[in-house]
């Protein structure tokens, strides 16, 4: 088994480190930029890939700054130090040209290789999802690297604006009394168009038979097709499950990029719920040991919130499959009552972010999801759409295997990802 | 205007030679404008110099010729034997400079006519190297040592980088056409001794799992799902022809990259149909 090379320009070497998705971002801690209430702050930060040019002239500037102001003091003392001689005192601000300039020279030349690296395919927020339009010669064939999809007799083309944020649930606790590695329980990824603020949640039931990778010994073994959920477990329980994970939903939705990852142990459940006063729906199942009756509206609180969402009856064969119905139930309940709240009080968002850090673990730092936040916010969106993958759930050996309905999920990644061009 | 005004409070003593100062500074900012133009031509040098190494590359390819072969002079009743005709490639003569080349690959309709290096004990040399050894941003065509020399494994990856100006295997690519797919459906791979002939099968977008790591093809299960996949593959991006396979069927998977997603990978898969023995 080989070991895996080094990433280089564009091409990275396939490999036992590499074989989880590069797309995922690894996490970058930021501080927040959020001064205060939205009256008087400033402009939500925009995550465009551009901010090193920006540095250079900032630099620049500086620089400038500093040498004008020596020519300005200059002219007032170097006549005192010049014993009267008239060139050398000329001298001086003639230099002071020819260096600034120089600087300037130097400055647009760095510039220009900056841009250049930069347009070598860095990954940003925006290149991410773009496919390339290649521009080829004059007898070459053309080719746009999938940007636009024949199907079914319509064209779509990739909505290049959409950014996928994965929300993984997990359950520490469970995990620890049944002695067996932590899995990926609620598999959600969010898509969010950053143009329009439309949010589509898409769940993925976590006994989804797909392709996994393997991995023993700290090293890839290969990829086995079980179900979605165990894919955690291959990792440390933290930052390197959550990469397994986020590889397996990403070749699972069609090789869409998956450029977050949010994981929330359950014990986060109830404090998040409380943190906007509990939400409030009609139950779907009645859970024991609680006081939810299924069809009797209830404001879910404290554990009751965890209850409801963490339950399921393990002697039904589709118990994982109704657990996940009242997940989106909830997920779209709590997601309405957050979206309104936040429209009064634009720091909710971000308090939640924080209220539930030390449940999760994220590749998404504050400035990332405050950004995400106020481009939901600000499409005047009220809802979550959530599409669960279709599927049939049958009986295997020992556990339960759920077959996804390839072209629903086809159709499903041409609904979210593409535009529709006729 | 040759004001003798006494300075400013910036030099409250007058004997102290302000120009030493003002030296200083000028000294040291242009010592840092030498920095940042030093630094400023390695950058451009280097571009200069990588652009360079490209156009050569190409140029080279241009200058290739595309293999042909020679048939030989039909047997006559003196001799009985059927004669070989010589193969289009001199591996001894490439060999003198580039040992590690133990093939050639050359697709009809594309640019693609490249020798194929393998290196005995680094997989990952020819990344950045080109068949002589040296470094070269554009790599090689390549396979890993996981696969035999003598394309005798049921899946043989090749390996070549998606450049932007139409070298090594970006013009894979090409294969993303529909029309295209269907009127280039060859390509040809020679080793010493053998012209081997593919019939183009499919060409998809994948993700970047490593293959032969991936797979234990020595399982006839694992191996027909995954020939399965190669005729019928799960992807937004795909051409595919209905070639049916068997277990003993020799798969051959060219690999580059995706250009702004370049954690997906393009293959272009044919399925050896002939193979022509030579000199």
């Amino acid at each position: 088994m080989t070991t895996s090379p080094t990433e280089r320009n564009g091409w990275s070497g396939d490999g036992a480190l590499t074989d989880m998705a590069a797309s995922v971002p690894k996490a970058a801690r930021k501080t927040s930029r959020l001064a205060g209430p939205a009256s008087t702050a400033e402009q939500w930060p925009e995550f465009e890939a551009v901010a090193q040019p920006q540095l250079q002239g900032a630099a620049v500037r500086r620089l400038a700054g500093r040498r004008s102001n020596n020519g300005v003091g200059s002219s007032n003392s170097s006549s005192s130090a010049n014993i009267g001689n008239n060139p050398s005192k000329r001298r001086w601000p003639r230099v002071v040209l020819i260096v600034a300039a120089a600087l300037v020279v130097v400055a647009l030349l760095l510039v220009a290789f900056a841009a250049c690296s930069i347009s070598r395919g860095e990954s940003s927020f925006e290149g991410l999802m773009a496919n390339a339009v290649i521009e080829t010669g004059a007898n070459a064939v053309s080719y746009d690297e999938g940007k636009t999809v024949y199907y079914n007799g319509h064209t779509y083309v990739l909505n290049e604006d959409m950014v996928s944020v994965l929300v993984i649930g997990i359950d520490r606790k469970e995990s620890a009394a049944e002695d067996k590695p932590v899995q990926a329980d609620a598999v959600i990824v969010v898509a969010l168009d950053k143009k329009t603020g439309q949010a589509t949640a898409i769940s993925i039931p976590r006994d989804s038979m797909v392709e996994i990778g393997r991995y023993a010994d700290g090293g890839y073994a290969g990829v086995e097709t079980a179900q979605l959920c165990l894919s955690y477990g291959y990792g440390d329980g933290y930052e390197t499950s959550c990469e397994y994970t986020t590889t397996a939903v990403s070749r699972t939705l069609y090789n869409m990029p998956i450029n977050y990852y949010f994981t929330m142990d359950q014990a986060g459940i109830g404090p998040m719920n409380d943190a906007i006063g509990g939400v409030t729906l009609t139950p779907l199942q009645t859970i024991p040991k609680t006081q939810i009756v299924e069809g009797q509206e209830t404001t879910l609180l404290g554990t009751d919130a965890y209850n409801y969402l963490r339950w399921r009856d393990k002697t039904v064969l589709t118990s994982s499959l109704d657990r996940q119905d009242r997940q989106i139930q909830y997920v779209k309940a709590f997601a309405k009552k957050t979206l309104g709240a936040a429209k009064s009080d634009p720091g909710l968002a971000l308090s939640l972010y924080n209220q539930v850090s030390s449940y999760s673990i994220t590749n998404m730092g504050m400035d990332e999801f405050s950004y995400l936040a106020s481009v939901v916010m600000g499409g005047n969106i009220t809802g979550l759409d959530v599409i669960s993958l279709p599927g049939e759930m049958v009986q295997g050996e020992k556990y339960a295997e759920f077959y996804l309905d390839k072209t629903a999920v086809y159709e499903t990644i041409l609904d979210v990802y593409y535009t529709q061009v006729d | 205007m040759t004001s003798e005004q006494p300075p400013t409070t910036s030099n409250p003593d007058p004997k102290v030679p302000v120009v030493r100062k003002y030296r200083r500074t000028i000294a040291a900012l242009t010592v840092l404008l030498v920095v940042l133009l030093l630094s400023a031509s390695g950058g451009i040098g280097w571009l200069i110099w990588e652009h360079n190494q490209r156009e050569k590359a190409a140029q080279e390819l241009a200058e290739t010729p595309i293999p042909t072969v020679e048939q030989p002079v039909a047997s006559t009743p003196d001799t009985p034997e059927v004669a070989l005709p010589d193969n289009p490639i001199d591996f001894a003569s490439i060999q003198q400079t580039s040992p590690d080349v133990y093939a050639w690959i050359y697709i009809p309709g594309t640019p693609i006519n490249y020798p194929v290096v393998q290196h005995p004990n680094d997989d990952f040399f020819y990344i950045d190297h080109n068949p002589e050894r040296n470094y070269a941003f554009e790599g090689s065509i390549f396979t890993e040592m996981a696969n035999s020399l003598d394309f005798s494994d049921p899946i043989t990856v090749i390996y070549g980088h998606n450049m932007h100006d139409e070298t090594m295997f970006s013009t894979l690519h090409y294969f993303e056409d529909a029309d295209f797919f269907a009127e280039n459906d060859e390509m040809i791979i020679y080793t010493p001794g053998h012209i081997l002939t593919y019939r183009i099968i499919s060409a998809y977008q994948y993700d970047n799992r490593h293959i032969l790591n991936s797979y234990d093809f020595s399982n006839p299960e694992v191996l027909a799902d995954y020939q399965e996949y190669v005729r019928n593959p799960d992807s937004l991006l795909v051409n595919t022809r209905d070639v049916p396979l068997t277990s003993t069927d020799k798969i051959v998977q060219l690999s580059t990259c995706m250009t702004v997603q370049n954690w997906n990978r393009y293959l272009v898969n044919g399925v050896l149909i002939d193979d022509h023995l030579t000199n």
